[in-house]
């Protein structure tokens, strides 16, 4: 159901978590909630859930005002990151738990409970206790037991952060295939910026309490709408710089700009940097780390400003050689140094 | 390897420490004469086994009102240890820390002083000499050690379960007895016993606020402890032992059933 | 999880019955003036009712006596129903003045045994209730009224506050296969102490028997008679007894642990002479002997022996509390008590020297007390009553306590 929040505002303990956030989430749609620990992002996943109680501002979902509603009429399920299995019931009990609280009846919902564990790829483990499962396996009774509940929204609050990475892999392409079948609206809270931009269809990066770009996750990557959200996708470099009448200067660099004028970082990825014989940036190697992948290449410019480049066929350079860059355009930002993030 | 000789010794040590002393005490239950340096006693007699169960004392009742005057102390006492700890462990509010550091003022009153004191305040109250009496001055003395055992675990277990109840579905209620109790159920378990146990050997506080009129076994084991006759008193002693371990295992037997009964659900 | 919850409400509720049905079985007999009434009229009162008799539970014999041969007797001739409550007399005392403090008007303690400093400090605060005895036709019957036992308790006039219940009287015992000799005065004591060093020794005052064994000692060394006027002024009872404590320090360095310490009560003394670490006991009950050989805690060959110049008796005795909810019934039981036929069972069962006046009793009720087979090791009443020396003012006794903690222990 499509979810809308309205400046909502929470505190905890008196010091103020969120500050006036709003965002709308269409039905069935899937949007993460992006930013380091302590931005806010769990807080809002539980105020929407009815857990914690918000300050002001109006939580709508399907269009109906949920903000007063105890948590367990609101029909907002959240799969935490501990996942909070029962421990004294088994992974079948866990699952049926919902369905128990909406008073189907016991053959039924255990025989939805099984079919559910089958969908997450548990079949015949329903018998097993919380101690006899695996972290993965505990995650997927998690889930189930969060699809057995039918929620109007499905709060999924770093649901992978405490797998390991293969098990990561395939837990996220099991959501997305559930989401796929079910349908249902998602929010997934994440710190790991590959996981919200491979998943959703918009991402929503928060920090401090307030939500700084909420966009498809191209947009949000490749144009950040301030220096904090793309520090957040990281591998970046600024370089200060002066644009007049079109055109940005810098000490080491100058490009077109069609810019007022005025003070500007011009914001390079690493992937912008390309080796180029009488480039316009000479730069010099200063560490070399081979990684499987790729090569991670630490350059550093004349002015001593450094930035590391991830590159997939590495040259055979050496540490202190010299190399000859050039920009792509079309990978830079440029962000007014006046008027600061 | 050595560590396992150690820890074998240590438990050697410690279940001689308690086995040594209740193997002696069951000894000087039938013992007539037992003078110094014989290792067994000289002479055994059945007078003391015969007092137990023929006496005047009515050691059937005895046991029945002792037992159950301690089930409804541990039983009350549980339930309003695990509400003060839920209270104060989940939730801050205004003097919070006020009413944990007052259930322990009991524990801080010399015995004698605060039977006295309570004594006073029972007969204004009119339940001087009443069984509701007893069983307040008891909880009052159970409770701050229900509390405590009350409020780690519910620290232990928290409301992280029960956040995750209510948002599939569960009311405050059916979240706290399906998800939160049956955690709870180990610290229960600890908490019934204790209070068990501190009501069960209750002697002074019986005796103020009850009055005599109210009689446990406690009542009539420490007046032959004090008159020195070791052997009634070994005798009884024994039977306030067995019947206190006794009713232990039957509540961890009762407890295990259910929840085994509960695991096939 | 519902059956437990069942069961928990099912002992609250039980519970709160039980408590609102507690509060109703006492039968208002106050209604009849007591002082006016006549003993029949007090009899038919006490019909069918309860009376509680508060005393110390530590004496399984007694206990038993109690609950079965008085208990069933009162229920035949009276139709009472007695109750005896276990409970030491410190703590007797202090519920009543809790309850007086209170206000209370009606209590649940009808009958007390008491005696001594307790009777004294009971009387004084008006925890007792009375006079009474000369209500009871046994009074007259049976007891000797000008007996100074029947009219002053530790030297504290009674006035029909308390009626005899038994007589003690101080006695020592030894095994005679283990120490021959009995001492009989008290230069003989400190011969005997000396020649078994380290194996004598006495409860540390202000133990119950520790303390007479100490005034039997100063009646030896000092007289009685000079004790039963004199004021409980601590310079006074010190002078008066001065040759009593030299001696006792005298002794000391022949006693167990040469005196620096005593055993902490009786108890523990008797525990000791039971195991054999000590050659000699004393004791308030003049057969217990007999009551030791007879369930096997003493040897066979243990015997009973009192100093030639005698020794400390006293008796103990009834009251009644001041807010006895059945002053009545208690003063029937009491009467009954005093009978010959009880005062025989006592004596025959419990082994206690009864308080009825040999003059008193019917040629019948003579025979049967002198066809009760006492048992092994003790003295005979006769030898006994013939021994037997008043015991001091109560006020005399804590000076007393107090000057040996001073002057005697460790010195």
């Amino acid at each position: 159901m499509k979810l809308e929040i309205k400046d909502l505002s929470v505190s905890l303990q008196a010091q103020p978590i969120l500050r006036g956030v709003s965002l709308t989430v269409e039905e069935g749609e899937f949007v993460s909630l992006l930013g380091h620990s302590g931005c806010g992002k769990s807080t809002l996943l539980k105020t929407v859930a009815g857990i914690l109680p918000p300050d002001g501002g109006s939580i709508l979902l399907g269009g109906e005002e949920i903000t007063k509603l105890p948590a367990h009429r609101r029909g907002t399920v959240i799969v935490f990151q501990d996942m909070r299995l029962f421990p004294h019931m088994t992974a079948a009990e866990n699952v049926a738990f919902p369905l128990k609280m909406q008073g189907v009846s016991k053959a039924e919902r255990l025989r939805t409970a099984e079919e559910l564990l089958e969908k997450v790829q548990l079949p015949g483990l329903g018998q097993r206790r919380m101690s006899e499962l695996s972290g993965g396996q505990q995650q997927r009774v998690a889930l189930a037991r969060a699809l057995a509940a039918k929620p109007k929204l499905l709060l999924l609050d770093e649901p992978f952060s405490s797998l390991d990475e293969n098990l990561r892999e395939e837990m996220r392409s099991l959501v997305a295939q559930l989401h796929r079948e079910f349908g249902m609206t998602t929010v997934l809270v994440t710190h790991d910026r590959e996981e919200a931009l491979a998943m959703s269809h918009r991402v929503a990066v928060m920090s401090a309490g307030k939500i700084l770009q909420y966009d498809v996750p191209e947009e949000v990557y490749r144009h950040p709408a301030n220096r904090t959200v793309a520090d957040y996708f990281g591998d970046c470099c600024y370089l200060g710089g002066r644009v007049e009448n079109g055109r940005f200067v810098s000490e080491l660099f100058s490009c077109e700009a069609a810019l007022p004028d005025g003070r500007y970082d011009l914001m390079l990825r690493a992937g912008a940097i390309r080796t180029k014989q009488a480039g316009a940036l000479a730069l010099t190697v200063r560490q070399i780390q081979f990684r499987g992948v790729d090569t991670l290449v630490t350059l550093e410019a004349g002015n001593g400003q450094r930035w590391k480049c991830s590159l997939r066929d590495c040259p055979a350079w050496s540490v202190g050689e010299t190399i000859s860059c050039d920009v792509t355009l079309d990978e830079c930002v440029f962000f007014s140094q006046d008027n600061r993030n | 390897m050595r560590k396992h000789r150690f820890l074998s010794f240590v438990l050697g040590v410690t279940a001689f420490a308690i086995l040594l002393p209740m193997a002696v005490m069951v000894l000087w239950s039938v013992t007539g004469r037992w003078s110094w340096p014989n290792l067994l006693p000289e002479s055994y007699t059945l007078r003391t086994v015969q007092e137990l169960l023929f006496g005047s004392a009515k050691l059937p009742q005895l046991l029945f009102s002792s037992i159950w005057l301690a089930a409804v102390v541990a039983v009350l006492a549980t339930i309003v240890g695990v509400m003060t700890a839920r209270a104060t462990e989940l939730y801050t509010f205004f003097g919070c820390s006020a009413v944990q550091a007052a259930g322990f003022l009991p524990l801080l009153v010399p015995g004698t002083v605060f039977a006295t004191g309570i004594q006073l305040t029972m007969i204004r109250a009119g339940l001087s000499d009443t069984l509701l009496g007893v069983v307040l001055v008891h909880l009052v003395v159970a409770l701050p050690y229900c509390v405590t055992i009350m409020a780690d675990v519910t620290a232990a277990v928290g409301v992280r379960h029960e956040e995750q109840a209510a948002v599939l579905g569960a009311s405050p209620l059916r979240a706290f007895f399906l998800v939160t109790l049956p955690q709870l159920l180990p610290g229960i378990l600890s908490s019934l016993s204790m209070g068990f146990v501190l009501s069960y050997s209750q002697y002074f506080t019986t005796l103020m606020v009850g009055g005599g009129r109210i009689k446990t076994l406690a009542l009539v084991l420490v007046p032959y402890i004090q008159s020195g006759d070791r052997a009634l008193s070994s005798v009884y002693a024994t039977v306030f032992v067995s019947s206190a371990l006794l009713v232990f295992f039957l509540l961890e037997w009762a407890i295990k059933r259910t929840e085994k009964r509960g695991e096939t659900q | 999880m519902k059956k437990l919850l069942a069961l928990m409400l099912a002992l609250v509720m039980s519970l709160s019955l039980a408590a609102c049905g507690a509060g109703d079985e006492e039968i208002a007999v106050d209604a009849l003036d007591l002082s006016t009434a006549s003993w029949e009229e007090i009899v038919e009162a006490a019909r069918g009712t309860t009376v509680t008799f508060y005393g110390w539970g530590g004496d399984e014999n007694r206990n038993n006596w109690l609950n079965t041969t008085v208990a069933d007797y009162v229920k035949e001739h009276y139709d009472i129903t007695l109750e005896v409550v276990g409970m030491n007399i410190d703590e007797i005392l202090a519920k009543l003045s809790g309850e007086k403090q209170m206000g209370a008007t009606s209590g649940s303690i009808d009958m007390i045994w008491i005696n001594g400093e307790n009777f004294y400090s009971a009387k004084e605060n008006g925890l007792l209730y009375g006079p009474f005895t000369e209500k009871l036709p046994n009074m007259e019957a049976y007891i000797d009224l000008d007996d100074p036992e029947t009219l002053n308790d530790f030297c504290m006039p009674i006035e029909g506050y308390e009626a005899p219940y038994a007589r003690a009287q101080m006695v020592m015992m030894s095994d005679s296969a283990v120490t021959p000799e009995a001492p009989a005065n008290a230069d003989e004591f400190m011969e005997y102490c000396k020649k078994y060093a380290g194996k004598v020794t006495y409860p540390a005052l202000p133990d119950f028997t520790g303390s007479a064994f100490v005034r039997n000692l100063i009646y030896e060394l000092c007289g009685w008679e000079q004790f039963q006027t004199m004021e409980a002024d601590y310079e006074t009872v010190k002078a008066a007894i001065a040759p009593a404590i030299e001696y006792l320090r005298a002794l000391n360095p022949y006693l167990w642990n040469e005196g620096k310490t005593f055993p902490d009560s009786s108890t523990t003394v008797d525990s000791m002479f039971a195991d054999g670490e000590l050659v000699m006991n004393m004791s308030y009950g003049p057969f217990s002997v007999a009551t030791g050989i007879a369930n096997g805690t003493y040897t066979d060959t243990t015997r009973t022996f009192v100093f030639d110049n005698g020794t400390i008796g006293n008796t103990n005795y009834m009251a009644i509390a001041f807010d006895s909810p059945n002053k009545a019934g208690a003063m029937v039981v009491i009467n009954a008590i005093l009978s010959g036929d009880i005062q025989l069972t006592q004596y025959e069962t419990l082994r206690e020297l009864p308080v009825v006046a040999t003059d008193k009793l019917s040629a019948e009720e003579k025979a049967a007390f002198d066809a009760v087979e006492i048992g092994e090791g003790v003295l005979t009443q006769a030898e006994l009553l013939a021994h037997r020396l008043p015991e001091m003012p109560a006020s005399l006794v804590p000076v007393i306590e107090e000057i040996w903690l001073n002057e005697v222990v460790g010195k």
